[in-house]
């Protein structure tokens, strides 16, 4: 099961190679967003428009007057360091910051993604078991629904109905079980809608493998054939996209956080980026490329562990 | 069938449930007492402090809004201005004010506020706040005369000095301890969690008698509909900077309080360059807006509108200059040799009559506006082009403009907006726009003390702006706030945003 040294070595570097591609195309994407960081920081300070001599010493306060070249030099040094830098707005280390906030995002996205898979696995299979049943239908159009509909919308909706209308929830997010599950349940719907009908195509996939046909001819029930069967398999396809799901959960906070004011990291990379908060904006977009990387490495060891013919191609 | 059936019942409960939140609601009436140990919970879309320390940033506006700092003089919700923590303040001669000091007054460490820690005070101010200079200048000399007696000289007469000490930059404060001013005010700050929640305590000592609360959370909500409905949850009690168009949809159980800020918005022309350096067509230009008609498109009718450089809410006596004309402002456009063409345009020697209006996303309603005016201005066979962009200060400073969407914060010291927008060399006169019966009024204006002379300075300068115009005056944008009906008592909406917090201030039980 284990992964070859040179393998393990060879993803390692390219995971590190994407991780370096993506802080360059961040650094050069937020530099070259209209705005200056250092009016832009001066502004959300109060002023309604800093005076040009104001502007310029914050540039250079910031070191933002640099060739854009040896701007990245420094921070890419310091982030190979450990050293993501400070924030221009608050004057606190990046890192502090997001340790701050690190913990209510990941348990936001935990609890969307046992929402998401608790919904979205059963209904998945007894779709494809019950096929072109009112239930398939019905589910078909509730994930066309969840899939269209912006989050946001969604969200404000929800908001209504559960904490305005009822009052059982509350309208504001926080990071308790009750603060969490309008915005887990917001986040987890377009992944409920995409898991389950992966779920329901794969399970009729392997249903009409040979070895499944066999089996049913010989008598076996067609739940006896999902369960003892067809499900490591379909387990297996559903490694990849489910480790995807995960990274998008963890790096798709940014509009829910912003709509349930939400004390996440997502929320405060929004904020960083209405003032050009480069240091925060760049450690948020190092970290969404990092879930990326570590989701697709997990997505093949799962695989590898689930899937024998993967083990025997790697060893070959 | 049956199915169908099933579905379309699906349907209309989703329908119900969606619904529900758009319908008003009966008015509730309720007779309730004040509940002394009440948390306030205020929802704002407005930046929080960065730090608790208000020798930081733009720290002692919040501060000075939630109760927690407090200056030397205020403006009353009259706009008028009255002493605060000083006993008085008043001219000794041409450049030297005397600042008497109330008694008694403690700062949240329990000690008292005397004479030294406004000097203190003061120099951390002009040390650590970029804008703290434009209202005091920094050469100014503070005296310490006894205890509760101090005195401040400028190098050269400055009339202003009472209004200025209302400013946010002077919130009065002994240096921070653990990254938290000391101040007077009636809540003490007690913890920042960034971009996400203020917190603040009664403050037991404070010196005007006991606030009418025992807490106040603020929290930072971006999204305007999301804040409407927490209100309506019960997840918070007070709603600020509500947009219009957020307050219409709000149901009847909820009191909304709308008064006309003291913020200006406007139109900047580049006076320098043609087609704006006539000054005819300036004139025009300020004739040819009919601002009502922008009020009612952009801001749901509410706020004021705007005819010279003061907001109408400031207190200051207005010479009415800017008033929407259409058949005037043609006949200037004729005299300046503008003529309508057969495509109902106009043009001089082979040149269309034709600028590009920027605007910039950081205000809603500007851009809204812009474009308003785009469609009036064609009526007179204006062509207008709106370009808004993100960065507005680059394309000013640049002088890279026509014509341009701005706005400001005003002050009822009738000197402060001409000194930051009309006068040579001032932060927002990006046109550089020089009148020379403007700048003398202007120094006259800043020379004079006394408040009815610098009032009829400034009838002068409004008559001077009517005829050579170079910002077009268009609005006062509402202050809207909102909260359930019954649940608060003793809120009293003020034009000055920064009072927003009040002794009297309660919750109902």
């Amino acid at each position: 099961m284990s992964i070859p040294l040179p393998q393990f070595a060879g993803r390692l570097l390219s995971g590190l190679l994407v991780l370096w591609m993506v802080s360059m195309l961040a650094f050069l994407i937020i530099h070259m967003a209209p705005g200056d960081p250092a009016r832009m920081l001066l502004s959300a300070s109060g002023l309604d428009a800093p005076p040009a001599e104001a502007v310029a010493q914050k540039r250079r306060e910031l070191g933002l007057n640099r060739p854009l070249l040896s701007q990245y030099a420094s921070w890419i040094g310091g982030v190979v360091q450990g050293d993501f830098g400070v924030s221009y707005r608050s004057g606190k280390p990046v890192w502090l910051m997001y340790r701050e906030r690190l913990p209510a995002t990941l348990l936001m996205a935990g609890l969307a993604l046992t929402v998401s898979l608790s919904i979205a696995i059963p209904l998945g299979l007894i779709s494809a078991i019950k096929r072109h049943s009112l239930l398939d239908h019905a589910a078909q159009f509730l994930a066309v629904i969840g899939a269209a509909i912006p989050g946001f919308w969604i969200a404000l909706v929800l908001i209504l109905v559960f904490a305005a209308k009822l009052r059982w929830l509350p309208a504001l997010g926080s990071a308790t079980f009750k603060g969490m599950l309008l915005p887990a349940i917001v986040l987890a719907l377009p992944n409920i809608a995409l898991t389950s009908r992966l779920i329901r195509a794969t399970t009729l996939d392997v249903l009409n493998q040979q070895y499944i046909v066999t089996a049913r001819a010989k008598g076996r029930s067609e739940y006896g054939l999902l369960f003892g069967h067809a499900l490591p398999n379909i387990a297996a396809s559903l490694i990849t996209p489910i480790s995807l799901e995960l990274a998008f959960l963890l790096t798709g906070t940014v509009i829910i956080e912003t709509v349930f004011a939400y004390p996440g990291v997502g929320r405060m990379a929004v904020e960083a980026a209405l003032v050009g908060d480069m240091p925060v904006l760049g450690l948020a977009v190092l970290i969404a490329g990092g879930m990326y990387v570590i989701a697709n490495w997990c997505a093949d060891l799962g695989m590898a562990a689930l899937d024998p013919r993967l083990r025997q191609n790697t060893a070959n | 069938m049956r199915r169908l059936t099933q579905l379309l019942g699906l349907i209309l409960i989703i329908q119900s449930l969606v619904a529900c939140g758009t319908s008003s609601e009966t008015p509730q009436t309720t007779t309730s007492t004040s509940n002394s140990n009440g948390e306030l919970r205020i929802g704002t879309g407005i930046n929080l402090p960065a730090s608790l320390d208000v020798a930081q940033g733009s720290n002692g506006y919040n501060m000075l809004t939630y109760g927690a700092g407090e200056t030397l003089m205020r403006f009353t919700p009259n706009n008028q201005l009255e002493p605060w923590l000083a006993e008085s303040v008043t001219a000794l001669d041409s450049n030297t004010w005397q600042i008497k000091l109330r008694q008694g007054i403690r700062f949240h460490d329990g000690s008292e506020l005397k004479a030294n820690d406004v000097l203190n005070s003061f120099n951390s101010s002009w040390q650590n706040l970029s804008g703290a200079k434009n209202f005091i200048p920094a050469d100014t000399k503070v005296s310490v005369v006894d205890d509760y007696i101090l005195t401040l000289t400028t190098s050269q007469a400055e009339g202003s000095i009472p209004y200025s000490l209302t400013n946010w930059n002077f919130v009065i404060h002994k240096p921070e301890v653990n990254g938290i001013s000391i101040l007077t005010g009636m809540y003490q700050p007690i913890s920042l969690e960034k971009d996400q929640e203020l917190v603040l305590e009664r403050f037991a000592n404070y010196w005007d008698g006991q606030a009418g609360l025992k807490k106040i959370s603020v929290k930072k909500i971006p999204d305007a509909n999301a804040r409407a409905l927490a209100l309506q949850s019960g997840d918070l009690d007070l709603l600020t900077n509500v947009s219009p168009d957020v307050a219409r949809g709000l149901p009847a159980d909820i009191e909304i309080q709308s008064v006309a800020g003291t913020r200006m918005h406007y139109v900047m022309l580049d006076s320098a360059h043609p087609p704006f350096d006539d000054r005819l067509v300036r004139q025009a230009m300020a004739l040819a807006i009919d601002r009502q008609a922008l009020l009612q498109a952009t801001l749901d009718g509410q706020g004021a509108v705007a005819t010279n450089l003061y907001p109408a809410t400031v207190g200051i006596e207005l010479v009415e200059a800017q008033i929407f004309d259409p058949a005037q402002a043609a006949s200037l456009l004729d005299q300046a040799g503008w003529a309508v063409g057969s495509d109902g345009m106009r043009s001089k020697n082979g040149q269309p009559l034709a600028f590009t209006l920027h605007s910039y996303p950081g205000r809603a309603e500007l851009t809204l506006m812009a474009i308003a005016i785009q469609a009036q201005l064609q009526t007179l066979g204006i062509k207008v082009e709106v370009n808004e962009v993100a960065d507005i200060g680059e394309v000013l400073e640049k002088g890279n403009f026509h014509a341009s969407m701005y706005s400001i914060g005003t002050s009822s010291d009738p000197q402060y907006t001409v000194g930051i927008t009309l006068v040579a060399g001032a932060a927002y006169n990006y046109a550089g726009y020089n009148n020379p019966a403007i700048e003398s009024a202007f120094a006259e204006l800043r020379a004079e003390q006394d408040p009815s002379k610098r009032i009829a300075i400034a009838k002068r300068i409004q008559t001077e702006v009517k005829n050579d115009p170079t910002n077009l005056y268009l609005t006062s944008p509402p202050l809207i706030s909102a909260y359930r009906k019954g649940s608060i008592s003793g809120y009293v909406p003020n034009p000055n945003d920064v009072y927003l917090i009040t002794k009297d201030l309660k919750l109902n039980q």
